[in-house]
């Protein structure tokens, strides 16, 4: 069966995050704060698939008319992403993936309507262009998409990831990403031609105990002093989390430093530790997928306060 | 859609992993009781009329009226034993022509899908029952109710229909007697039929009061938010990246004369 009626695209994916950098084998874009898409595009119809292959158009019927902004029968590779304020809203984007009132996705879209922003072509006029290389497809880019409110072909920049790191830093985006020239489309493949720079920051924990979650993740209790000086639980980490980390730095066990905690009862208590955190910086909560990046021993717990 | 029911076809020697999806959707717009002064959601509160105190989920079990004012009364864990056994896998008991099945019996619908890796086996049963106009009488588990339903293939997939079961079927309340008519006037009625008869689209019928309540709806909304909370930056995604050309390209241009 032809890629474009079975439909079961997997995206090409990122390997590695790294520090900005500047490149002149490799273009740079934003990266945007939405969902990954794959949209399968014709003379009549548009379909828009989600990594695990969902059809995202019973949530953002606004995108159903993607096609009328395609000249040609088209596979196309980016992000749906919904702007307030002028930028990408995950919030926003993930409260719409779960209404499922059509009445409420309504006034939703007519709010703040999703658009989708094109970063690269794997189809065209029934075949395959993926062989191509990057700087090629996006030329392809050019002639299949007229551009429209819901559907953009994403800017790049050549050589110059630093220069657009500081512009995502201080407008507030996601990151950046840097993709080779020459990079060709491997579906499925963490490809290490493509790099993510995200925007992180930095804070620190204290770290009082651990647990085993069901997918057998490990989890971290993450507290701070509040002004009284007592202990309070603010967080958990699993992300960049192995218990062999703590033990490098002499994790030793302990009793629960918390008097008449509830919801615990499964935790291994540990004494204080001072854990980095990393996390994208967030308007609405705390820290968004916290990562462990390194246990600190030149901090006291005593230091880490609310 | 989140699947409504993970499950799996089982039928002779084919095991199809599938997911049940609901085949329709909820359109009514709900309200919610607020307090006319505070415009606070109003809460329930279950109270004993003889103790006069409010009664938490623990104070509760459950009692059968079987005369007026006489209870015999169950716990959670003796209605527990006599529930069925959670059997989620749609066991197909045998196969009927489909139209042995009265329409009367359809409850509702879910949509079938295979789990990947079983499409195989699914397009199999699909394309067996349809050509040959059969459908698959099957008995599954759904949360805790036992289901009776028939596996229905259509062009595009199999459709599962939940059955009512014969004892809730009601029988007509009065008997239709059937009056002698005659050939001019059967003949008649044809006529009226032949001259109204057109295909049916179901999309030009719509519920005229949920389109009138959701038009007053948006229009309160509308009221209410003169103020819009956006500030002014521009809701355009293209305006943003030609922004972030332009200031890629400033910094260059500065590093060329640093």
């Amino acid at each position: 069966m032809d890629i474009f009626d079975s439909k079961n695209i997997s995206p090409m994916l990122i390997s590695e995050r790294v520090d900005p950098y500047d490149d002149v084998d490799s273009i740079f874009e934003l990266k945007f704060d939405g969902i990954r898409c794959i949209a399968y595009i014709d003379n009549h119809s548009t379909d828009l698939r989600n990594k695990r292959n969902m059809s995202l158009l019973p949530r953002f019927p606004e995108l159903e008319s993607l096609h009328e902004n395609c000249l040609c029968k088209c596979i196309l590779d980016g992000e749906l992403n919904v702007l307030i304020n002028g930028k990408p809203d995950f919030y926003e984007v993930q409260r719409r993936t779960v209404l499922s009132d059509p009445f409420k996705i309504e006034l939703a879209y007519k709010k703040h309507p999703a658009n989708f922003v094109v970063y690269d072509i794997i189809y065209l006029n029934d075949k395959l262009v993926t062989d191509l290389p990057l700087i090629e497809r996006k030329k392809l880019l050019d002639e299949v998409i007229n551009e429209s409110d819901i559907l953009s072909k994403s800017r790049y920049v050549e050589t110059n990831g630093i220069a657009m790191y500081k512009f995502a830093e201080v407008t507030g985006l996601e990151g950046v990403v840097g993709k080779k020239k020459q990079s060709l489309y491997w579906f499925g493949k963490r490809s290490k031609d493509w790099k993510k720079i995200k925007i992180l920051n930095e804070e620190d924990f204290i770290c009082i105990g651990y647990m085993f979650n069901k997918n057998s993740m490990t989890t971290l209790i993450l507290a701070k002093y509040n002004d009284n000086d007592e202990l309070i639980i603010t967080n958990h980490v699993s992300l960049g989390v192995s218990i062999s980390k703590l033990k490098q730095h002499g994790m030793r066990f302990s009793s629960c430093p918390i008097d008449n905690l509830k919801g615990y009862a499964d935790a291994t208590w540990i004494e204080p530790m001072v854990c980095t955190i990393e996390y994208m910086p967030s308007e609405k909560e705390g820290i968004r997928q916290p990562t462990l990046k390194s246990v600190r021993d030149d901090k006291l717990p005593e230091e880490c306060k609310i | 859609m989140a699947v409504a029911h993970k499950s799996a076809i089982s039928v002779g020697l084919l095991y199809i992993p599938v997911g049940l999806y609901k085949s329709t959707k909820e359109i009514s717009v709900s309200f919610n009781q607020l307090c006319k002064d505070t415009h606070e959601r109003v809460k329930y509160k279950k109270i004993c009329p003889s103790c006069n105190k409010e009664v938490t989920n623990d104070d509760i079990i459950k009692g059968y009226e079987y005369e007026k004012g006489k209870y015999v009364t169950f716990t959670e864990d003796e209605l527990d034993k006599i529930k069925t056994k959670k059997d989620k896998t749609i066991h197909i008991e045998h196969f009927a022509k489909m139209s042995d099945v009265d329409q009367i019996y359809y409850e509702k619908n879910y949509y079938v899908v295979p789990e990947p890796g079983a499409e195989k086996a699914y397009e199999l049963l699909r394309q067996a029952m349809l050509s040959q106009e059969k459908v698959g009488i099957a008995k599954t588990v759904i949360g805790t109710t036992e289901n009776l339903m028939v596996l229905y293939p259509t062009e595009n997939g199999i459709i599962a229909k939940i059955l009512f079961y014969q004892s809730e079927i009601q029988a007509v309340p009065v008997a239709i007697t059937k009056p002698e008519v005659s050939k001019p006037e059967v003949d008649m009625a044809k006529i009226m039929i032949d001259s109204m008869t057109s295909t049916f689209d179901p999309a030009i019928y719509h519920d005229e009061y949920q389109v009138k309540l959701r038009q007053a709806i948006e229009i309160k909304i509308a009221g209410k938010e003169i103020v819009n909370v956006d500030n002014e930056s521009p809701n355009n995604i293209i305006d943003l990246m030609e922004a972030m050309k332009k200031t890629v390209e400033m910094a260059k241009g500065n590093k060329g004369l640093a």
